[in-house]
């Protein structure tokens, strides 16, 4: 066999990429490295579901005794930065040097899980983030990277899961504190350290072909950075007060259920979940319901359907609606508000995925923070959710374009996948808008590497061994405004008054 | 041509590593252990404390027949049920008033050539002063540097530099040790140990602790077989000295004035051992708990011991039964203690101490502790402290 040069084969990929990419058509194989089919990433945002790595499935023994021998391990070894150099707040606290937030941090998790007898498995496993390198630069916070005390970052270990769990080919019932990656609103939001982890039970059944049912009663979340859990009104991140003291809660509520901090300190408050899937060839159609005692009910609906235009060509076309009022005794006060959001997506086989997306969020200044959605159960389900804007907030109005390319698919870099977004944020800001906020557009790039694999992953696929993902974003706020007259009129700041920032974030992790 | 050999050297590189580091974990071992774990405190005049636990641990060790090989192992211990001043057991968080405790007990890479290895990070051992005591579910653990080696067959050396501790009430590494803070100077440790595996063990430890306090330890073991019986005599000392600025001369756990001889005498029939123990302490300070974990004197029971401050002299006498009801193993056992002290500041006590212990399986075993402490003054309250421990192991 001759020997290859390393360096044409580069040159000869780089131009069939850039004549595939500017005749925005395929020209490449269809089928990943290791002879798997190439599949089409699923919508290329961060708002959906990350899907979790295909857990081997557990051993099923005869005897109590091999419980624990066939039982499987998992474990991630991660090292993890953010840096996020800002000019926030402007008009509180003038910009200095000290503006930083972010962390640095090894650590990751271990886990156990039996093998299964007569169905039934448990399993448990230790989350843990240790301070690396000078943290003391991060004076503004650590983002939720690692754990705070006195304004110093801290490091933390948190038992995240311990489960017990039946499961047959049609019923998944499990009962305990784990990992929830497919809920929606109730997922992992793994963007800092450690995911949330989340506590309850949960019952799944496909009795029925291409539908799921789910049922669950989760009654605590453990935040990304904490090592105990917390009821699901806290972990909503509900607040009395903003921090330049406008009032977010709208309507009747109890002060009582408030500390001077503005902190929710009333009774713990339990989520009920319900949710049918319906996916035949091609189409999905989704409709949630999450219903937190006492405070707040969301319905969330979910479609998309899939066009194979020809063996190269997917279209995606995607919409989703939430609606979310206050319950019972609404300890949050007045919610009531929804989003809807519209996304388009091709897909080439030749590796590259393009989109376009839009949201809109309602303004309600008789809602909770104008109408801002509840998300902080997981990762925010909205299509422009990106970076560091959700697009959540009270009024958005969003638009966003990305692409993405599988470069080791492409045969132009190996083991390499990068995305490029971008996305403006019209937010209500007229002088007399209680709930006003700067305009925003946010631009990022993302890098995947992967040490074992050459293709057939994406941002942020779960991959055993050794892979890296960089992360930046460049966020732009309009800063032509007449804050004076704002707060002359309101009595109060405009809120989290920013200029821009560069917000990056690297991982490398080994994941076993 | 240099690009072309770079490009492949950093591909094989690339290779090496991912075929190495993949073996290492793919041989990997895991184990673990679950406890359920009651403790009840009654003391006179004193509100009682009792609180049940569900807790256990999980480790990680990559492949050790590597010469790299990394240990990651994690504790908890969360309350179950009803409890009462709970941070009083022990077996929480007393940090954040006695929530669930986590803690990353291990987290340490190795190395290791023939009969030497060396580790680096979050470590748990046993030495005399300074050990994780494994009376509660989570244990004590250190941050530093340790070097094992064999100087010959039968010989031993370690050396250990520890800059962080991490009590066993507690999920964060500091600069407190049991004993007050050791500064930044840390606590160096230089050990000999050689084991004649017939017939003798000889240890003897040095601990430098400038920051707080110093400490050399000696022990000698000897034990011959005699008409089907084993004999045991043993031999320790304990000296302390050089305080330093956070040295407490009269610190119950630890101080610059340990001066402490014991002996023991046992014999090990078949079924039955029964051993006799000696120890007193000419110095103020006590050596509860050393430096962290518990101090491993011969004058040890549950609770009570002979280590303590103000010039202790203290009989300690064990005796245990095996019963026939496990082919595993199971146990009754009987301890007394006496203390004496030879300063009025100490406390003079008598103790008895109950304890039945049972193997179910290799992996499944019970452990229940009782013990009363009748102290001589009526100031002191008197106590009494039941633990019921089951355990699987994996």
């Amino acid at each position: 066999m001759d020997a290859v040069d390393p360096l044409k084969v580069i040159t000869m990929k780089t131009k069939t990429f850039l004549l595939s990419f500017l005749l925005g058509a395929p020209l490449l194989a269809t089928q990943n490295t290791d002879g798997t089919e190439y599949k089409a990433p699923r919508l290329a945002g961060d708002s959906l579901a990350i899907k979790p790595l295909e857990k081997p499935k557990n051993d099923e023994v005869s005897s109590l005794e091999e419980i624990f021998t066939k039982g499987k391990v998992k474990g991630l070894l991660r090292y993890s930065m953010q840096n996020r150099n800002s000019n926030y707040n402007t008009l509180e606290k003038p910009s200095s040097s000290t503006d930083r937030q972010g962390y640095s941090a090894f650590g990751g998790y271990l886990g156990f899980e039996s093998a299964a007898f007569y169905n039934i498995s448990a399993g448990v496993t230790f989350y843990t983030a240790q301070k690396m390198f000078n943290n003391d630069v991060f004076a503004d916070g650590t983002l939720g990277g690692l754990a705070e005390e006195n304004g110093k970052a801290k490091s933390y270990t948190a038992l995240g899961e311990a489960f017990i769990k039946y499961k047959d080919t049609q019923n998944d019932l499990r009962f305990g504190r784990r990992e929830m990656p497919n809920y929606r609103f109730i997922s992992l939001s793994n963007i800092r350290f450690s995911p949330l982890t989340h506590q309850g039970a949960t019952y799944e059944n496909t009795t029925l072909k291409n539908t799921k049912f789910i049922f669950g009663y989760i009654d605590a979340q453990k935040n990304r950075n904490a090592e105990e859990f917390t009821d699901m009104v806290n972990a909503a991140r509900v607040k009395e007060n903003s921090s330049t003291g406008r009032n977010l809660i709208r309507g009747d509520y109890d002060p009582e259920n408030y500390d001077a901090a503005g902190n929710y300190v009333g009774e713990d408050k339990a989520m009920y979940m319900f949710s049918t899937a319906w996916t035949p060839e091609n189409f999905t159609a989704e409709v949630w319901d999450y219903y937190v005692e006492d405070f707040v009910n969301t319905i969330y609906l979910y479609t998309d359907y899939t066009l194979p235009v020809d063996n190269e060509l997917a279209l995606t076309f995607a919409a989703q609606y939430a609606k979310q009022d206050d319950v019972g005794d609404h300890v949050a006060g007045s919610v009531d508000t929804w989003f809807y959001g519209l996304k388009a997506q091709a897909a080439w086989k030749s590796g590259i995925t393009a989109f376009a997306s839009m949201n809109q969020v309602e303004y309600n200044e008789n809602s909770y923070d104008g109408g801002t959605i509840f998300v902080r159960w997981g990762t925010p389900q909205m299509f422009n959710s990106f970076q560091t804007q959700d697009s959540e907030l009270a009024g958005t109005k969003s638009y966003g374009v990305g692409v993405q390319f599988e470069l080791g698919h492409m045969g132009i870099i190996p083991n390499t996948v990068i995305r490029f977004r971008h996305a403006y944020y019209d937010m209500p800001d007229a002088l007399g808008d209680y709930f006003a906020a700067q305009d925003r557009s946010e631009t990022t790039f993302d890098l995947r590497y992967s040490f074992s694999k050459n293709d057939g992953f994406g941002i942020f696929t779960e991959m055993k061994g050794l892979s890296m993902q960089l992360r930046v974003a460049y966020d732009n706020f309009r800063t032509d405004y007449d804050f004076d007259a704002y707060k002359n009129l309101h009595g109060f700041d405009f809120e989290r008054v920013s200029d821009d920032f560069v917000d990056t974030r690297l991982y490398i992790d080994y994941l076993f | 041509m240099l690009k072309k050999t770079l490009l492949l050297l950093l591909s094989s590189l690339s290779t090496l590593f991912a075929v190495s580091v993949e073996d290492a974990f793919t041989n990997g071992s895991i184990n673990g252990k679950m406890e359920l774990f009651y403790y009840n405190i009654e003391k006179d005049n004193t509100p009682k404390a009792y609180a049940t636990a569900l807790g256990g641990a999980l480790k990680y060790i990559t492949d050790t027949q590597q010469p790299f090989f990394a240990t990651f192992g994690f504790h908890t211990s969360n309350p179950v049920g009803e409890n009462e001043n709970k941070t009083k057991t022990s077996l929480f968080n007393n940090d954040k008033d006695g929530e669930p405790l986590h803690a990353l007990s291990e987290a340490n890479i190795a190395y290791q050539v023939t009969g030497r290895v060396m580790k680096l990070g979050n470590l748990i051992f046993n030495t005399p002063m300074m050990n994780e005591d494994t009376t509660r579910i989570v244990p004590w653990s250190y941050q530093g540097f340790t070097y094992t080696g064999k100087v010959t067959k039968e010989t031993q050396v370690q050396l250990k530099y520890i800059w962080n501790i991490r009590n066993h009430t507690s999920s964060e590494y500091t600069k407190m040790s049991a004993s007050g803070e050791i500064g930044d100077a840390g606590i160096t440790m230089l050990s000999f140990h050689h084991m004649n595996k017939d017939r003798y063990n000889l240890q003897a430890y040095y601990y430098y602790a400038p920051d707080l306090y110093s400490t050399f330890v000696a022990q000698a073991d000897y034990s011959i077989l005699y008409s089907d019986l084993l004999y045991c005599f043993g031999i320790q000392w304990f000296k302390s000295g050089n305080g330093g600025e956070f040295n407490k001369r009269e610190n119950l756990d630890g101080g610059d004035d340990i001066n402490l001889i014991a002996t023991k005498l046992s014999i090990d029939g078949d079924d039955w051992l029964a051993s006799l123990s000696y120890s007193q302490n000419f110095g103020l300070s006590g050596m509860r708990k050393g430096y962290g974990g518990l101090t491993k004197t011969y004058t040890t029971s549950m609770v009570a011991n002979g280590r303590a401050n103000y010039k202790p002299e203290t009989w300690m006498l064990k005796v245990h039964y095996d019963l026939p009801l496990s082919e595993i193993h199971s146990e009754v056992a009987l301890w007394l203690t006496d203390t004496k002290v030879h300063d009025e500041r100490g406390k003079s006590f008598f103790a008895h101490y109950m304890h039945y212990k049972h193997s179910f399986t290799k992996e499944l075993s019970l452990y229940v502790r009782y013990e009363h402490i009748n102290y001589d003054e009526p100031k002191n309250n008197d106590a009494t402290y039941f633990r019921f421990i089951t355990t699987y192991k994996f």
